[in-house]
């Protein structure tokens, strides 16, 4: 009896899940509690055990693909358990959870072009069957409809175009002539495909002259069509496309009046040089305009972050502070133990720890109803990830010294960059404090990390004149940035906690307490 | 320079290479005492006796074996089919053996055979008797494949094939037999194999053809000339090897390609022209190749539906407008 396995629920936030990479093939076995697939969810990758044994009969979600929770992504079962049908059903389910379930206007438009490539794809197919059945019963009609010739050839001609466009069809060219060789239905597909090059090798043997015609006339060159603000591909021939390169024009500005509107040479060549200005500006290698997959992390940054910004009516205070103390502070404990180098932004956070202790107002998110003041300091960081961000909390911040905390800060940041932490580690934060002093940043705002009301963004300890005493001096400046969400916090409260901290920082050694 | 028909140019190729060499000989069906089917092999039996000029039984397959057979040691046979249609029973051999021979016996044995005869739809033949075979044999490795348009053509490409130390499939046309022609008058006329004839130049479109199909490809071009449009006409003369650099120099001019071919369309010429056009002339393409060929199904006996089936001037001259965005 086959199971279906569904793409489960990792986190709270979840909703859709990426396969990452499956660790069983299609014919292996698997038993309970072991590894079947890595999933990226919203925010981490995880490991995907299997709940049940069998064998994996068929996968249903591609390694890269997105599908919503609850769509069925494999089929365990018995070994040689036929499950044909149930896998086309399955797979149809599959397509149709992912193009309802993609809302990303990208994602729309590439369903919208594989419907369209797919309906061309079947057209020709389609006539090529008609052809053939009329050729069966020998009926005039056929003969009729198709005249064989120019008719034939145009439709034909056409959906050729489609094929040789696509820049797919070069990837597969292999694969179909292996299709074609074993006999397989993919011969239908087969003639509007390029023979992979293997071919073309072979003819370069017996034909040198016609490899000599071949390799002068290689297409290396030709620049890609442009495609337009919603990411559709211009339709131009490909000598249009040359000339226009060669003269500098710009595809997207020139009008089409060749076939479903592509752009053909005799629609460029009048054209002035450089039209809409290309040419004249010196020749900076052109570079194409490229798509990045949108990742889970990335879509719940984009989700998450707009709607902070859009519920909640964000306001900033601003301070500076004198952060000399501070930073001899810093270098003090850093020879007084080698447990681990803390860092300014450790002291930081411990100095918000401190400040929120003593304004648990600012402590606090909102809840519609009822404004939560949290028992705790869940204390969120920021971390810089190269597929995105990702605030871990330090939980119970306020149990921690310095040295632990920081301590703390190193795990969990450790863990983020290896994709392992779990859904508790990056959620549910009282307070966030976020960072770029590393990169000379001197002062800027943070959008509010929920259920948090406030986040700190601290800039760089810089060299800077300070005034003391009525003389000027050579000192260290730090600036910070609080974001409030003012339905909890206001004003003053913002600024009374913002002059308690800044007390913590230029007075550092209580942190030590 | 004088006027031959077809079947008389062929007769004087051959007449000319087995005066010339004494290891050729014509084998065939009728070639002998009706002096041919076609008449194209007419007074050879006379002139070269029955050595030479040898009547077969109707056994395409043990006569195209007997050739390769005599090809391997030292001979040079022309073999007459009486219709590539018959042909179709002896393409084991002439796949199995006369391609591959020299292949597999590592370069011992050459095969210096021609295969000649009518190929395609004559008038009123149906189904079975109208076969354009052109595409099979172009498709076998070790086959040179060739298919002349004009008597003088005809003549050249004949001589050449019979000279040259491969198999050779020469494929004529039975309504071109009576076509008269120029044929030059120079003592030895051999054209090169492989070889294309620009016959018309142009700029605008390029138009392919071959042997019959070629007609159509003229007329058209020259009432795509009243209407403004200036096709260069190729004839290919050799359909395999293909002489892509003459192809290659016109695309590069024109931009564009009509094929014309009398043969079915899928796998056909036209397919593998404008597979390699587009492989490699992809960026001198305005247009998408398109090809002009023969309905994709069995030939109709009925004259009109015959001509149906066929193409056209007129669907070369629909084809050409459209490739020119000139609909």
């Amino acid at each position: 009896m086959a199971t279906i396995v569904e793409m489960p629920r990792l986190s709270d936030t979840m909703r859709e899940g990426t396969i990452g990479a499956w660790h069983v093939e299609v014919g292996g076995k698997v038993s309970s509690g072991e590894a079947l697939a890595d999933i990226e969810t919203d925010k981490a990758s995880m490991t995907f055990e299997s709940f049940d044994d069998g064998v994996l009969l068929a996968q249903l979600v591609a390694e890269g693909d997105t599908v919503p929770l609850g769509t069925p992504i494999c089929v365990l079962g018995e070994e040689g358990e036929d499950v044909g049908e149930l896998v086309e059903e399955l797979k149809a389910k599959v397509e149709a959870a992912k193009a309802g379930g993609d809302t990303g206007a990208e994602a729309g438009a590439e369903t919208e072009a594989e419907t369209g490539a797919e309906t061309e794809t079947g057209a020709g197919a389609g006539a090529e069957t008609g052809a053939e059945a009329g050729a069966e019963t020998g009926a005039e009609t056929e003969a009729g409809a198709e005249t064989g010739a120019a008719a034939e050839a145009e439709t034909e001609a056409e959906a050729e175009t489609e094929a040789g466009a696509a820049p797919p069809i070069d990837v597969e060219a292999p694969n179909e002539v292996r299709c074609a060789a074993a006999g397989g239905g993919a011969t239908e597909r087969g003639p509007s495909r390029a023979p992979g090059p293997s071919q073309a090798r072979r003819e370069g043997a017996t034909s040198p002259a016609a490899a000599a015609a071949a390799s002068g006339g290689a297409s290396a060159g030709l620049p890609p069509a442009p495609e337009d603000e919603d990411g559709v591909r211009v339709r131009a021939s490909p000598l249009a496309r040359r000339v226009a390169a060669e003269r500098g024009i710009d595809l997207l500005s020139v009008e089409g009046s060749g076939p479903r509107g592509r752009i053909v040479v005799a629609d460029v060549e009048g054209l002035p040089p450089a039209w809409k200005m290309r040419a004249g500006v010196p020749q900076v290698e052109a570079r194409a305009d490229e798509t990045v997959r949108v990742t889970q992390m990335r879509k719940t940054i984009a989700r998450r972050l707009v709607e902070s910004k859009q519920t909640a009516p964000h306001f900033y205070v601003s301070c500076t502070w004198r952060a000399e103390r501070l930073a001899d502070l810093r270098a003090e404990l850093n020879e007084a133990q080698d447990t681990v180098k803390v860092s300014l932004n450790d002291l930081i956070m411990r100095a918000a720890v401190l400040a929120l202790r003593k304004h648990p107002e600012v402590n606090a998110g909102w809840e519609d109803k009822v404004i939560r003041r949290f028992g705790s300091v869940n204390l969120g960081f920021a971390v810089a990830l190269p597929q995105g961000l990702i605030t871990p909390v330090v939980r119970q911040a306020e149990r921690l010294d310095v040295v632990s905390l920081a301590l703390a800060v190193r795990e969990l940041a450790g863990r983020a960059r290896d994709g392992s932490l779990e859904a508790e580690d990056y959620s549910g934060n009282s307070f966030c404090v976020s960072n770029l002093g590393m990169f000379g940043v001197e002062h800027f705002t943070a959008i509010i990390n929920p259920p948090a009301a406030c986040i700190l963004a601290v800039g760089a300890v810089r060299d800077a004149p300070v005034v003391e005493g009525g003389t000027l001096r050579a000192g260290k400046l730090m600036t910070a940035t609080l974001s409030c969400d003012h339905r909890v916090v206001d004003g003053a409260m913002g600024a009374a906690f913002m002059q308690t901290l800044g007390a913590f920082i230029e007075s550092p050694l209580r942190l030590m307490l | 320079m004088a006027k031959l028909s077809f079947r008389e140019a062929l007769n004087q190729a051959m007449d000319e290479e087995m005066a010339r060499d004494e290891r050729v000989f014509l084998m065939g069906e009728e070639v002998g005492h009706y002096d041919g089917a076609y008449k194209v092999s007419q007074g050879l039996l006379a002139k070269y006796g029955e050595r030479r000029v040898v009547d077969t039984p109707i056994t395409e397959l043990s006569f195209a074996g007997v050739g390769i057979g005599a090809s391997m040691v030292g001979l040079r046979p022309i073999i007459e089919m009486m219709t590539f249609n018959f042909c179709i029973l002896a393409l084991d051999q002439i796949w199995n053996n006369a391609a591959k021979m020299r292949l597999m016996s590592g370069g011992q044995y050459n095969v210096p055979i021609v295969f000649r005869g009518p190929n395609g739809a004559a008038h009123m033949l149906s189904a079975q008797h109208s076969q354009a075979t052109e595409n099979w044999f172009c498709n076998v490795p070790g086959l040179k494949v060739v298919s002349p348009a004009t008597p003088g053509d005809g003549k050249g490409l004949l001589k050449a094939a019979i000279r040259d130390d491969d198999p050779v499939i020469f494929l004529e046309s039975e309504i071109m037999y009576n076509d008269v022609g120029e044929v030059p008058d120079a003592e030895d006329h051999v054209l090169a194999l492989g070889k294309a004839h620009v016959v018309r130049e142009g700029k605008d479109v390029t138009l392919i053809g071959y042997s019959h199909g070629l007609k159509a490809v003229v007329a058209a071009a020259e009432a795509l000339a009243k209407d403004g449009i200036d096709a260069e006409v190729i004839d290919l003369r050799t359909l395999r090897p293909l002489d892509m650099e003459t192809i290659a120099r016109s695309v590069r001019k024109t931009h564009r390609v009509v094929t014309v071919e009398e043969g079915w369309p899928f796998g056909g010429i036209g397919a593998e022209l404008a597979y390699r056009i587009q492989h490699a002339l992809f960026e001198y393409l305005d247009a998408p190749v398109t090809r002009v060929t023969q309905l994709d199904m069995p030939m109709p006996y009925a004259e009109n539906l015959e001509a149906a089936c066929l193409p056209n001037a007129r669907d070369v001259i629909a084809a050409a407008r459209a490739v020119s965005y000139r609909t």
